[in-house]
């Protein structure tokens, strides 16, 4: 598991299929909430931010020659300083994991379901999430080649469903607020803390020709599908956006195809839903990385199940306050992720890169 | 051995996911479930809310006329939620309203906000945004148990009118959950609903093949509508102004304006005219002089019918239409649409959207003109054109 890399097509298709699939539930509404007219701005704002970020890991893949963020701060800071690193990471993406595992929940519970279900249900999340990081990033790799499809092909279904409804005239005035796009994009900021991931996967690339402009393209693009289907969703419900927390569900509902012919678009709904449970998994996949690093625990299968135990009883002990801990994240939380999504990489990219250090070697002898 | 495992664990998480997503643990009996295709609601002084509730059953055309009564069920209750429930209480179903496509409201909602009464379904997502909504004369309960000759479940022979119709015509203006709360809050505060009088008919009925007996059915009348200002009723729109209405906010497919007493063929005549090719542009002025609302019309008129026919050319298709008959249609439609303004003016309901448009297209001048809405002025603009010419 340990020599595997991740080819940058499967990253491509991780970052369209995955990250965008992270941003398709509770998102829009919140967007909508504080930044209003201006939700596509403040979205773009965020991604954008991110996409640089995103670039900056890249660019510490390639100056480290294909060693893992470990390994750099192994060899020059200290195994021990490197290990609290990787667990103060591990706390950040448990930190990142609760508002996506919390809206999945939600998600399925409030539009599958037609009475309360058991909690028994979120049990079978919590088995595949374990499951998924026990895999590694071979099976991270694998489930983005079929998940991208997913992604894809049910938002372009919903967009499309929703175009016919759609008024471009809710988008106005164009940025004539623009502090409300800033509100947006500042409280909507713990959906778009998408670089870190790319932090962890440095040393795991299969790099080859124009491997940056491939990966950001993929998420350009993943801005793009993301930037469509919020626009779609304010353009069909306006001022009402801001309480569809469901759109997956909720934007097919008005065409009056459906109304003909019944809510074809579940199936569409179903699919984000699939890349939707990964999505979720995937800040638990990279905690139990960080975890397993840490303690180096001799069965690689317990890193995952104490963190996803630990986010089983945080959600299960929350369930009923979504609201309350999203006001905590959104006001607290936001801080440390953004500092090590942010501020980290470019520490790291003062110190020392391979070659520098080989041609200090060489003068040294 | 270990390729066993892998399997059974694979296996396993589809087993368990397919319970996940389909709620086998919590999935209620169908043969239990009620399943709502229609709302009906009054307002008692003493009772709060009579829910009346619609229910699909498995073949209502076998028993057409005795159905609509006997399928429409009253929950009571202070919330509506309440009188839903109630319904499940009384009849031991379990009350699904994924279904349910109209909401008719009795005519004393007006005297309340409509959005008190439409907010539950605006809050829960197990009723569909996309239900119509309508405000009807007298009880709603009547008019969900009214016989039609249209359908024989009077809900959906009343969506058939308010859907189909709008969807050619433009003479009803249709309103869903979600569209009538959007108004609601937007800028304009402005909200609408088709009005439904129910005209009475006499028709044969058949039913059990062997006696034949005449039975008093039901045709609905969806042309008037009611306006809200913040979900308060404020009046009713006549059917050409309903028509106007509808056709000045999207784009039409097929309405009709008939004239009367105009000039055609050589002689005097009422005509239909097919209205094609409808365009009209509205924005929002302000300036010095406060705000003025500019719309401008462009209208092809082709003739439809008279009921005085000239020579054989009249019969055609295509008839040109003189100049002093689109001069007459050019005036209905300022006459209709100036009495929209004044009226609603007057009303302090801004059916124009006026605020609306003010806050989107000149957003400098919104703080500023925000209180002058209701003392606008109208600048008309109509063209009507032949469509031979």
């Amino acid at each position: 598991m340990n020599d595997f890399k991740i080819s940058v097509r499967q990253i491509c298709f991780m970052t369209i299929g995955l990250i965008t699939a992270s941003k398709l539930i509770f998102m829009t509404s919140i967007t909508a909430e504080y930044a209003k007219e201006g939700i596509l701005f403040s979205i773009a704002a965020d991604m954008l931010v991110n996409a640089v970020f995103i670039f900056i890991a890249l660019k510490l893949d390639e100056k480290f020659g294909g060693k893992t963020i470990f390994e750099i701060l192994s060899e020059r800071i200290g195994v021990p300083a490197a290990k609290i690193i990787y667990f103060i990471f591990f706390a950040i993406f448990f930190l990142k994991s609760y508002l996506p595992v919390i809206e999945h929940e939600e998600y399925i519970k409030k539009t599958l379901y037609e009475t309360a279900p058991l909690y028994a249900n979120v049990i079978p999340f919590f088995i595949l999430s374990i499951y998924f990081s026990y895999k590694g990033l071979k099976g991270l790799a694998r489930a983005s080649d079929v998940l991208v499809w997913f992604t894809v092909v049910g938002s372009l279904c919903l967009i499309a469903l929703t175009l016919p409804n759609v008024d471009i005239t809710e988008f106005l005035p164009v940025l004539a607020r623009p502090r409300l796009v800033l509100s947006g994009s500042l409280k909507t900021a713990l959906w778009h803390f998408d670089s870190i991931y790319y932090l962890l996967l440095v040393g795991r690339i299969k790099r080859e020709k124009k491997t940056e402009l491939k990966i950001i393209s993929a998420y350009l693009l993943s801005m793009v599908l993301t930037l469509l289907y919020a626009g779609a969703t304010y353009g069909e419900y306006g001022v009402l956006t801001e309480r569809q927390y469901f759109p997956p569900v909720e934007m097919g509902m008005i065409s009056v195809a459906l109304i003909n012919v019944g809510r074809i678009d579940y199936f569409a709904a179903i699919l984000i839903s699939f890349s939707q449970i990964f999505s979720a998994a995937l800040p638990l996949f990279f905690a139990s990385l960080c975890l397993q690093k840490t303690f180096s625990f001799k069965n690689k299968i317990i890193a995952p199940i104490v963190v996803n135990l630990l986010s089983f009883i945080l959600i299960t002990a929350t369930s009923d306050l979504i609201f309350v801990f999203y006001d905590l994240f959104t006001d607290y939380a936001v801080y440390p992720i953004a500092v090590v999504s942010f501020i980290f990489p470019i520490i790291l990219a003062f110190f020392k890169g391979e070659k520098q250090i080989k041609g200090e070697r060489l003068l040294y002898e | 051995m270990n390729k066993i495992k892998s399997k059974a664990l694979f296996l396993a998480i589809i087993g368990l996911s397919a319970t996940f997503f389909s709620n086998d643990f919590g999935v209620i009996d169908i043969e239990k479930t009620a399943i709502i295709v229609a709302l009906g609601i009054d307002i008692d002084e003493s009772e709060g809310y009579i829910v009346s509730t619609q229910i699909a059953t498995p073949d209502p055309a076998s028993e057409a006329n005795v159905l609509n009564d006997q399928t429409t069920i009253e929950g009571k209750g202070k919330t509506i939620a309440q009188a839903v429930d109630n319904v499940g209480k009384n009849t031991g179903w379990y009350p699904l309203l994924t279904y349910c496509q109209l909401i008719i409201l009795g005519e004393k909602v007006l005297d309340t906000d409509i959005m008190d009464i439409l907010g539950v379904f605006v809050r829960t997502d197990k009723v569909p945004s996309s239900a119509l909504v309508a405000i009807c004369e007298g009880k709603a309960k009547e008019v969900l148990s009214a016989t039609s000759p249209l359908d024989s479940v009077s809900s959906f022979a009343i969506e058939k009118i308010l859907v189909k119709q709008i969807a050619k015509t433009d003479c009803v203006a249709m309103v869903n959950v979600k569209d009538f709360a959007c108004g609601y809050y937007g800028i304009s505060g402005f909200s609408y609903a088709p009005y439904i009088k129910t005209v009475d008919t006499d028709a044969k009925n058949t039913a059990g093949g062997e006696s034949e007996k005449s039975q008093t059915t039901s045709l609905f009348d969806v042309t008037q509508t009611c306006y809200f200002d913040k979900g308060m009723s404020k009046g009713k729109l006549n059917p050409s102004q309903t028509l106007i209405f509808n056709i000045l906010g999207k784009k039409t497919l097929e309405a009709y304006l008939t004239l009367e007493n105009i000039e055609i063929f050589g002689q005097k005549a009422d005509a239909t005219f097919n209205i094609e090719n409808f365009s009209s542009n509205k924005k929002v002025i302000a300036d010095e002089n406060g705000l003025t609302l500019d719309i401008s019309l462009n209208a092809t008129l082709a003739l439809r019918d008279a009921n005085k026919t000239g020579d054989l050319k009249s019969l055609s298709a295509i008839v040109d239409i003189p100049d002093a008959v689109l001069n007459a249609a050019e005036l209905e439609l300022k006459e209709i649409i100036q009495s929209i303004f004044i009226k609603t003016q007057e009303e302090k309901c801004d059916v124009f959207k006026i605020g609306e448009t003010l806050f989107k297209f000149d957003y400098n001048n919104y703080e500023k003109f925000k209180d002058k809405i209701f003392n606008s002025k109208l600048n008309l603009t109509i063209k009507c054109n032949s469509v031979k010419k």
